[in-house]
């Protein structure tokens, strides 16, 4: 305990200002505290210092101050910190990943931050992750499963009659009928894209929809909708191009938060804008000066870390 | 022939050392902030840092369990820079919420987030609920019976969170 450490008379001199400040103190309590000031010269001192620290502590304080410091966010982290401290090192890896602070398990694919990377899988299936993705794999004597938890896959099917390949999202799921396909998580929905042959996907209520070649569909937890085929170059964003035909300037802003450290924040107002070209994403910087050279928006770095888009 | 000063010889044998630590275990490190951050730029830099910080020790001939320090030392930094990211994060989130009319500058904006982070370290040992208890008391000025009320907490409470906050701060400008 912190207090431990202290001396006796700025211990004491806390409990008195910790008094101070209960807005009960009476007059007998005042009483009592002068006459601890003129106990002993210690107590004066301990109480200058600890009053003149505590101003210096706070001499600055910025507004939001307190909603920031005392956010769960933030303190999440420092608790993590002190089990780690007990639990030790090797111990350290497993909680990080079973609270989900550390983005992976051990044998799954995931990728991070403006990072794309293509897998095969033991069946000979090729898996491409769009950044900061992460997909778990179970495979058993006659499923083929990928639970998507995280971003986005482009998936080459290895043929396996006996053993369905399904893509399973909380929003539905996709089987392969032997073909290459595209699976996004999106806000509340999943986008799935064919890019060969069929796919059949199905909502968590059961309504399903077979896609072939070019066809998309969004599955959310209570439909499946078709999606506009024009769009179908937004599923194939493998090679780190961004194809978009006529859509709203918040896809594509959606799109590149995976390679975009921080905060990428756009207005109502400038996310609705139209927006045709083909966008490379692994150079978001370049990507947004084209945006505020062809668009009427402004794009501004107020922090390293904070990135924030509207209409000029 | 001159002898070489004990010094320089001290020196040589250190350099070597570090050198042959870098070497035996800098992949290593890497390879497993590679895997914890998922990012391999921070996982290079907080590599770098930690060997940094090795380079700084006062006695690395010293050192029996290498991994075991550079773990240490790295795990440190990760935690250090996620609470920095988490707190900056905050920050933006609540100013993003805010209303209109208060817009600092991005000058004022980076001051704000020093001090919110030293503040945040002085803080350190204290859980969400007592901070707002102090917080409370610190910047609004609200008896404890008030802070009680908003928290759900008892009086007693409060000024126990209240004492704490306080220790820390004294503790933390010695």
């Amino acid at each position: 305990m912190a207090h431990n450490r202290l001396p006796p008379a700025v211990a004491e001199a806390i409990e008195w200002l910790a008094l101070h400040r209960s807005g009960c103190m009476t007059d007998a309590d005042r009483k009592r505290f002068e006459h601890w000031l003129r106990l002993s010269a210690d107590h004066p001192i301990a109480w200058q210092r600890l009053e003149q620290r505590v101003g210096q502590a706070f001499a600055d304080v910025p507004p939001l101050a307190h909603h920031v410091l005392s956010s769960p966010a933030i303190s999440r982290r420092g608790l993590l910190r002190g089990a780690l401290a007990v639990a030790g090192i090797g111990v350290g890896g497993w909680w990080l990943q079973r609270t989900g602070l550390l983005p992976f398990a051990q044998g799954d694919l995931h990728t991070g931050l403006a990072e794309r990377h293509a897998f095969t899988l033991d069946d000979g299936s090729r898996v491409v992750l769009n950044a900061k993705s992460r997909v778990d794999l179970a495979f058993a004597g006659n499923t083929r499963t990928l639970i998507l938890r995280e971003g986005g896959l482009s998936i080459q099917v290895a043929a396996d009659p006996q053993r369905p390949l399904i893509v399973v999202t909380p929003f539905g799921e996709a089987q392969a009928l032997g073909t290459r396909f595209t699976v996004t998580l999106r806000e509340g929905a999943a986008d799935v894209w064919v890019q060969e042959s069929r796919v059949q996907v199905k909502a968590p209520n059961g309504a399903t929809v077979q896609l072939r070649s070019g066809e998309g569909a969004v599955l959310t937890s209570n439909a499946v909708h078709a999606l506009d085929p024009n769009r179908a170059a937004e599923g194939r964003w493998e090679d780190g191009y961004l194809e978009i035909h006529d859509q709203p300037l918040g896809v594509v802003i959606d799109a590149l938060r995976a390679y975009r450290r921080g905060l990428l924040r756009i207005s109502p107002e400038a996310a609705a804008l139209r927006v045709s070209g083909v966008f490379l994403l692994d150079d978001s910087a370049h990507v947004l000066r084209t945006l505020q050279e062809t668009l009427p928006v402004r794009v501004e770095q107020p922090l390293p870390l904070w990135t924030q888009v509207s209409l000029r | 022939m001159p002898s070489i000063p004990l010094d320089d010889q001290r020196l040589a044998l250190r350099n070597c050392v570090l050198h042959q630590m870098f070497g035996d275990h800098h992949d290593w490190l890497l390879q497993r902030l590679r895997a914890r951050l998922g990012c391999c730029h921070d996982a290079a830099d907080m590599a770098s840092e930690t060997f940094a910080q090795v380079v700084q020790l006062p006695d690395p001939q010293a050192i029996q369990e290498p991994r075991a320090l550079l773990t240490t030392i790295a795990k440190r930094l990760v935690f250090a820079t996620w609470r920095r990211r988490d707190l900056e994060r905050a920050y933006l989130e609540a100013l993003a919420q805010q209303i209109p009319g208060y817009e600092p500058s991005a000058q004022e904006q980076v001051q704000a987030i020093e001090t919110l982070a030293s503040l945040d370290r002085i803080l350190d040992g204290l859980s969400p609920l007592g901070r707002s208890a102090f917080l409370y008391s610190q910047l609004e000025n609200l008896t404890y019976a008030e802070i009680g009320a908003r928290l759900g907490i008892s009086a007693p409470r409060v000024h126990q969170y209240v004492a704490k906050a306080l220790a820390l701060c004294y503790l933390a400008l010695e």
